[in-house]
């Protein structure tokens, strides 16, 4: 696997992830669907998923949503592994999820096998994973709405509509953020009761005058993620079944 | 923050307080494309406070090691991965560089795809940059 170091071409979008409790960094490429991994000091880089290869897009994978086995050791790919498929079909490291062109896919890691878990979306960028509760919620930029599927991809429904192109996700314990990029703003809806607010971005202090926006509408903020309530790391008796 | 006993080889650090992480990217007409990445807990944000954590940047795209209390963003004129302490103000580290691909050079099509691109469309050739010699030349207009 080369990876070609080129500095002076525009690179293009490429998302990124982190599982703390596998210390390992997850970053998707333009223009292909490999997915790569690497520990958390850039070290041991490996790919651990080609990702859908019939479905490539320029802009490559927007969202990335590790859903990997905390706690379990076979969670960390072996350093002279670097391919999916030579972890075996039992050791069960977990998924990934990514949104793409109109869909969510998802590689299930200990086989490499990719599927679409949603189809039939507009234009999903944003990913958040709510392992406890098995649902995935995504940002649909063009379509503005943000939605959530169980992660089965069965019960998509709306969780907010009619919004300005909405773009990073971030989900909390009480609630799910995401920003809204045409408008600079950080919004956040209650999943207990469904309200959508937004948060005031414009900051009360003064930034730096090198950012210095000249208005609001010049502050995109457009990717967001936030750190969850870090639990400890729990220990993994089985690998559980990939969802259908 | 108050570090409980590490578990299985991790340090576990319960989070007192929720915080939120964005990127913001300025369109300066006059320093160009700058970019920061910020900060505030759940509660300062409502109030309208918030962090820089690193500024001068490009991010592209976010992540949060929260045992470590580090951010990650990948930064999209480098196409590196880089990485700050939230708790250090301003001190970067680039962990990886060159592991962003190109959309024409690094994808299934290919670079081979690219040069047939290129043969099979020779007419598309790039525009010469425009001199003050190479100006072209347009008809005279007339002047009523």
């Amino acid at each position: 696997m080369g990876f070609s170091r080129i500095s002076l071409l525009s690179f293009s979008t490429n998302r990124l992830a982190v599982d703390p409790s596998t210390s390992t960094l997850i970053w998707s490429s333009a223009g292909h669907g490999k997915i790569r991994r690497s520990d958390l000091e850039g070290q041991n880089v490996q790919t651990i998923s080609d990702g859908d290869t019939n479905a490539w897009s320029a802009s490559g994978p927007w969202g990335l949503a590790p859903h990997l086995r905390p706690g379990c050791l076979s969670a960390r790919v072996p350093s002279g592994m670097r391919r999916a498929n030579d972890l075996g079909p039992a050791t069960g490291v977990g998924r990934v999820f990514w949104s793409s062109w109109g869909r969510v896919s998802c590689c299930e890691l200990s086989d490499g096998k990719v599927r679409d878990v949603v189809r039939g979306l507009v234009d999903p960028i944003g990913l958040a994973l709510d392992a406890r509760n098995n649902r995935i919620f995504w940002s649909d930029a063009k379509a503005g709405k943000v939605q959530c599927a169980n992660l089965d991809g069965s019960r998509v429904c709306d969780v907010a509509t009619g919004l300005a192109e909405p773009w990073g996700i971030a989900l909390g314990p009480t609630h799910i953020f995401w920003t809204e990029r045409r408008r600079g703003a950080i919004m956040s809806c209650s999943l207990r009761t469904g309200q959508v607010s937004q948060m005031p971005a414009r900051p009360r202090c003064p930034p730096p005058p090198a950012l210095q926006p000249k208005s609001l509408t010049q502050t995109l903020a457009h990717t967001l993620t936030l750190n969850p309530k870090a639990t400890p790391p729990r220990a993994c008796a089985k690998p559980s079944a990939a969802p259908h | 923050m108050n570090p409980t006993v590490p578990q299985a080889g991790y340090t576990v650090q319960r989070e007192q307080t929720l915080s939120l992480f964005w990127t913001e990217r300025v369109n300066d007409p006059v320093n160009g494309l700058g970019g920061c990445v910020r900060t505030a807990a759940r509660h300062e944000v409502a109030a309208g406070f918030q962090r820089t954590v690193a500024s001068g940047v490009d991010p592209n795209c976010l992540a949060v090691d929260s045992l470590k209390r580090t951010v990650y963003w990948s930064d999209r004129s480098k196409g590196a991965i880089t990485r700050a302490s939230v708790d250090d103000n301003g001190h970067t580290e680039l962990i990886a560089e060159g592991c962003f691909g190109h959309r024409h050079l690094d994808g299934p099509w290919g670079s081979a795809s690219w040069f047939q691109w290129r043969l099979l469309a020779p007419q598309r050739q790039p525009r010469p940059l425009r001199g003050l010699r190479e100006a072209p030349c347009s008809p005279p207009q007339s002047v009523l």
